[in-house]
């Protein structure tokens, strides 16, 4: 264990030490102030001017005589898939709406209605659940407007919470080009040979580079949501850390100060990190070879993965695989994903998968010449 | 110290090691050496633990593979393999740690005067000259003070002064009890240090001999290596070039080499295992 650590220790000295720690660490917040700055001019300038040419518009149409429809508040309707309801619905209208969209979604299950799907369904039940609990806690009354969704609205604080870090998947990729580095450039530059002679373990050096590796990681991501924290905070205020964010759960809800949904959502995508991390080192481990490992890790991160979560709404079977558990926390803001999944299914999966993953390269690690 | 037992390595179908056997006695210097492509590194490997082999290996009766057998073997390989971004001082660090040392910083200060570079322990690895990671490289090996090292071409790259303090770290190390197997196909560097040498082609070990014994019978460390290495004229030739600056044949022929030639170029003739007999038999 004392060894481990002292190769965990040198490992996270030489990721510290390349300049391409620093690099990724000004990109990314050069890119979290970027995007957050660009958000800001989208809402606070665009969509106004946007928002007043569209009321200008319709003002001269009016002028004109043209009345238009008949459009009433009863007739909004509702997005069911998993997103905040348009505006101008009352939240008795929007439980109405839910309920009634649950039954036909119940009903075209049980029929087999090819068209139907299990995860808007449980979406749906999950958003019901939502709005019966702000009802029950009388956090909002029946006849209250349901606001428009807005990331930005509820300051910072509510913005980290609903998952809007904007530099995720550039975390997760940095953290697989130096996995890649430390297994797979380590077997190209020779120096693995100085490391595996020394009196420790192979087991150890594996989970060692893992650890430093996850471990960077998990720093790189808190820059992640520091940043944005701060340059939200500056450019929409920061909002109150301890306002309620109440998701859907699961068919419950989870209940939490938006500093605490913040963390949530922070411990669950370092945990997504674990399963793609884990691919990378078996692939390292494979190939030995620096640049076919980042390719092929980045592949399947971002087009194996996205194809299969798309082929997941037509082939339930693909919930088995691994590529469709490298984003549990999506399920915090987007609902479920995935048919005949939930959250829980995804974290579990994906630790299976991250265990099978490093066992399976730990025993070509142990067992290969070198 | 250093027991080589039976050991054969193939890659795919290649035998890069055929039967291996040797032993590296305790507080001795011996030579593993041999024409390229002989086998020498792949046995290197397998004593540092690098390669999967048939056979044993056993360092002061441990498993080399063991963590303690590896705890007793050092390894300064031919082309230094130092972390770029680490100093010179942090590999040391590294080092002491890794192998639990305690009290390391006077020895590791020893070593840094010794081979001229404790103006260089800030240095990136990546900042130094070859000699100089080569250095650092033996120091790293001799720091946690192992009962065997080994050395694989420890000359190359190094300059004439640094070899010459080479040569009498061979010396202190072998009077402080380590024993050494320094690999390599520079002859004359090594010429007056080693007791033991052992002479490997096409993946056995061809002839080993004792320094003395060698010396007793008027042959050198070049003489021995060209008669059981080259085919028979050519084994001639070199020996007349080598040992006999007047050219003269007789000499070859007077220490046996022109019959013995073939017999100890074979593997087969020879056996992988006999001690000594590549000296004692050809005279």
């Amino acid at each position: 264990m004392n060894r481990l650590g002292t190769i965990f220790r040198i490992e996270s000295t030489k990721i510290r030490k390349r300049r391409l720690s620093l690099v990724f660490m000004i990109i990314l917040v050069a890119v979290g102030i970027a995007v957050n700055s660009a958000m800001w001019y989208v809402e606070k300038v665009l969509l106004p001017d946007l928002q007043n040419r569209m009321e200008q518009s319709a003002s001269e149409a009016g002028e004109a005589g043209d009345t238009g429809g008949a459009n009433g508040g009863g007739d909004v309707t509702v997005d069911v898939f998993g997103e905040e309801p348009a505006p101008e619905i009352t939240y008795a209208e929007y439980k109405q709406e839910l309920e009634s969209q649950i039954t036909s979604a119940k009903a075209a299950l049980d029929r087999n209605d090819p068209t139907a799907s299990d995860r808007s369904y449980r979406n749906l039940l999950d958003d019901l659940a939502v709005v019966d609990y702000k009802l029950e806690k009388g956090l909002v009354s029946a006849d209250e407007i349901v606001p428009p969704a807005s990331s930005t609205s509820g300051g910072a604080w509510q913005q980290l919470a609903s998952g809007s870090t904007t530099s995720g998947q550039m975390v997760l990729t940095f953290a697989i080009v130096f996995m890649a580095i430390v297994m797979a450039g380590e077997f190209e530059k020779g120096t693995m040979k100085s490391l595996v002679i020394r009196p420790v373990s192979r087991s150890a050096i594996f989970y060692a580079k893992y650890l430093a590796v996850f471990v960077f990681a998990l720093f790189l991501q808190g820059i992640n949501y520091l940043v944005n924290l701060v340059s939200s905070g500056i450019l929409f205020g920061f909002g109150n850390p301890t306002e309620p964010v109440i998701i859907g759960l699961m068919g419950g809800v989870v209940h939490l100060p938006a500093w605490g949904f913040g963390l949530l959502f922070y411990v669950v995508e370092v945990l997504g990190m674990l399963l793609p991390l884990a691919i990378t080192l078996l692939i390292a481990v494979a190939t030995r070879a620096n640049a076919g490992t980042i390719a092929i890790s980045l592949l399947i991160v971002y087009l194996i993965n996205p194809v299969a979560e798309q082929l997941g709404g037509f082939m339930p079977g693909i919930r088995f695989t691994p590529f469709v558990h490298m984003n549990p926390e999506l399920y915090l803001v987007q609902g479920i994903r995935i048919d005949y999944t939930n959250i829980v299914f995804t974290i579990v999966a994906a630790l299976l998968y991250t265990l099978a993953c490093l066992l399976s390269a730990q025993f070509i690690f142990k067992k290969r010449d070198i | 110290m250093l027991e080589i037992s039976h050991v054969s390595k193939n890659y795919d179908k290649v035998a890069a090691n055929k039967d291996v056997t040797f032993t590296v006695p305790d507080q001795a210097i011996a030579l593993l050496v041999g024409p390229n492509g002989a086998g020498k590194s792949t046995i290197i490997k397998c004593v540092m633990g690098l390669l999967r082999y048939e056979g044993e290996i056993h360092i002061d009766g441990v498993l080399n593979k063991s963590q303690e057998g590896r705890g007793r073997i050092g390894y300064v390989p031919e082309i230094p393999n130092l972390y770029p971004l680490l100093t010179v001082a942090e590999h040391l660090e590294f080092v002491a740690r890794i192998y639990k040392l305690k009290n390391w910083e006077p020895y590791a200060q020893e070593l840094l005067d010794r081979f001229e570079m404790s103006d260089k322990r800030d240095k990136l690895g990546s900042e130094l000259s070859k000699g100089m990671q080569q250095k650092v490289s033996i120091m790293t090996a001799m720091l946690p003070r192992p009962r065997f090292i080994l050395f694989d071409e420890p000359m190359v790259g190094l300059d004439p002064h640094a070899i010459k303090q080479l040569k009498l770290t061979f010396e202190e190390l072998k009077s402080s009890g380590t024993s050494l197997l320094i690999s390599t196909h520079i002859l004359d560097t090594v010429d007056e240090l080693w007791d033991q040498v052992c002479i490997m082609m096409d993946g056995r070990i061809v002839a080993i001999a004792e320094h003395e014994q060698l010396s007793a019978h008027g042959e050198t460390l070049e003489d021995l290596f060209f008669r059981v290495t080259e085919p028979y004229g050519e084994a001639k030739a070199a020996v007349q070039l080598h040992s006999t600056p007047a050219g003269s044949a007789d000499a070859a022929e007077s220490s046996g080499s022109a019959d013995s030639a073939e017999s100890s170029g074979s593997a087969d003739a020879m056996g992988s295992t006999d001690t000594s007999a590549g000296a004692e038999d050809e005279t």
